[in-house]
């Protein structure tokens, strides 16, 4: 059992599609002394395993790409930032971080700990835990609070599907360009997507990397 | 046992930003900046003394790590930004640049910030028990802007045209603030008669100690530095970097220092990779004040955050020598600010 911020944190859920890598993060959770519940699956309807949860598990960790031979009709990100609005904190544990960096960022609101499959040790999973809970209850860290800030639209659906566009932050100790997916940001919002315009939206600009990065609040101009 | 912590007022703060600069002048009735860094530090640090209103921010020059943050103070509601003093650079960084007049354009039409285009030498303000002496750049220089070039032929570069900034605390000097300011800046600065007096017991080394001259040598970075602490008599000289970030501070230009004012006290804000290239223990946090850090998180700090405060008559720097030196001793197996000199400066 663990005892993090006066949260007790007894059983943890583990998901993952595949058995062994689910029973190779079990050993690693149980490290930490906590129980861990594997979830064989199928994991059902995102809501219905959120509800199925709430009584049942006290935090959950997860990989991102689930949706693999019928385990989940959901990925991890969306199920994690789900746990979250039921104020059960979930940890992603990823391999998929990079590959799949555009369907995970639009969660990271509600996903403060994203942890690098080759990094996943008991130390590295209570620190994610903490992080997560103490957002829950409202207390963000520098590295993930958000501010408004400008965001320069860079550039506009140049790749062939029209699906993305692309954002400097002036503000931002980088000038790097993040890539977002316009489906994000509503039909509404992307019709007004203009290169050059400069939006403004709340982002934490505070982290280092450029994959911690999330944005919300849009705002057009 | 810890060094007090925290901020106190009023007090003089260089802010550890990474690479870049953000100095607060805090008084119990008012703010001030002078640059901001980019990223959110002078935000969360405002936000942990409960400060919303920005009395005024004097930007030394329109580079991302001097002025980035403003961006963010400007557009986010929950800081006012009374005034703001800038000089027009539309030219290293031309994209930032429009940014930031955007975000500037939109706050003074809302009526909410003064905004102050020209700042020069013999100009000035209070705030608090701080009166800041604008000593640079020359009206010439202003008035000519970056990417031009001055009746010798030599190019004019934004960090030629750094505000230079003296803060005298109760009357007399206490900091000097010089931005990035480069050889040709320092020259014009000099070029009246008499020259103007820099002194100042601390020193905010220009350009975080990278490259300060045109040649990009060794032996003309250590020239100016050697010059530029003559003019200045400094007690204490701080780096303000980002570790592993353009290798500062140079070691020629340490060594300069050291040479020209033997036993000088040395801090930088995060610990440079000439120092130590192990990462800082997670438990080596003594030294470290209660302040808004960017290199706590990736324990990347060396002196963290630095506070110069009013104590039993006069002013101190914390971290304390004998703290920060506990920890370079512990941490830095090739300090730059206390390892062997170079034969050479």
């Amino acid at each position: 059992m663990l005892t993090i911020d006066s949260a007790t944190i007894s059983t943890v859920g583990v998901i993952d599609d595949n058995p062994e890598a689910r029973q190779s993060y079990e050993w690693t959770l149980q490290d930490a002394n906590v129980e861990t519940i594997g979830e064989a699956g199928p994991l059902g309807e995102l809501q219905e395993f959120v509800g199925r949860a709430v009584n049942r598990l006290d935090a959950v960790l997860c990989d991102h790409h689930l949706r693999i031979r019928n385990y989940s009709t959901f990925d991890g990100a969306q199920l994690a930032a789900a746990l979250y609005e039921a104020s059960i904190p979930a940890v992603l544990c990823t391999r998929w971080e990079d590959a799949h960096l555009d369907l995970i960022r639009p969660y990271r609101d509600r996903v403060p700990a994203l942890i690098q499959w080759e990094d996943l040790d008991p130390d590295t999973f209570v620190d994610a835990l903490a992080l997560t809970i103490r957002e829950i209850k409202g207390e963000f860290s520098e590295q993930r609070r958000t501010w408004r800030t400008q965001v320069h639209i860079a550039d506009v659906g140049v790749d062939e599907q029209n699906e993305f566009f692309y954002v400097d932050l002036p503000g931002w100790t980088s000038d790097k360009v993040i890539r977002l997916r316009k489906a994000d940001l509503g039909a509404e919002l992307a019709n007004q997507l203009k290169v050059d315009a400069r939006w403004h939206a709340r982002v934490n600009i505070g982290t280092e990397d450029a994959w911690e990065l999330y944005f919300r609040d849009w705002e057009p101009r | 046992m810890t060094d007090p912590a925290g901020v106190t007022e009023p007090s003089v703060t260089i802010l550890d930003v990474g690479h870049g600069l953000c100095v607060l002048l805090t008084s119990e009735a008012e703010v001030t900046l002078i640059d901001t860094g980019a990223g959110s530090t002078v935000l969360d640090q405002l936000r942990s003394l409960s400060r919303t209103t920005v009395r005024r921010v004097l930007i030394s020059h329109a580079d991302r790590d001097h002025v980035g943050a403003l961006l963010t103070l400007l557009s986010d509601d929950s800081f006012e930004v009374q005034e703001i003093w800038l000089n027009s650079d539309a030219f290293k960084e031309s994209a930032l640049w429009a940014a930031l007049i955007y975000e500037i354009d939109d706050v003074e039409r809302a009526a909410d910030t003064q905004v102050q285009f020209g700042v020069r030498e013999r100009q000035g303000f209070s705030t608090g028990p701080f009166d800041v002496e604008i000593l640079a750049p020359r009206l010439r220089l202003a008035g000519l802007g970056a990417g031009s070039r001055d009746t010798d032929g030599r190019r004019l570069e934004t960090n030629s045209l750094s505000v230079v900034a003296r803060v005298h605390a109760h009357g007399s000097p206490l900091a000097l603030l010089p931005g990035d300011i480069d050889e040709v800046g320092l020259a014009h600065l000099l070029d009246q008669t008499p020259a103007p007096d820099l002194y100042a017991p601390i020193l905010v080394f220009p350009h975080h100690g990278g490259h300060v001259s045109r040649a990009s040598n060794a032996s003309a970075n250590a020239d100016f530095a050697s010059r530029f602490v003559s003019l200045v008599r400094p007690t204490t000289v701080i780096f303000s970097i980002g570790r592993g970030q353009h290798g500062t501070p140079r070691k020629e230009i340490i060594d300069a220092i050291r040479n020209t004012v033997p036993g000088i006290n040395i801090l930088c804000t995060q610990l440079s990779m000439l120092c130590s290239s192990a990462p800082v223990g997670a438990g080596n946090v003594a030294h470290l004040l209660q302040a808004a850090s960017r290199g706590r998180h990736v324990r990347a700090w060396c002196a963290g955050t630095i506070i110069i405060d009013h104590h039993e008559g006069s002013w101190r720097v914390r971290p304390s020598r004998a703290f920060h030196q506990a920890f370079i001793a512990a941490n830095a197996s090739t300090a730059l600010c206390t390892g062997q000199l170079s034969t050479t400066s």
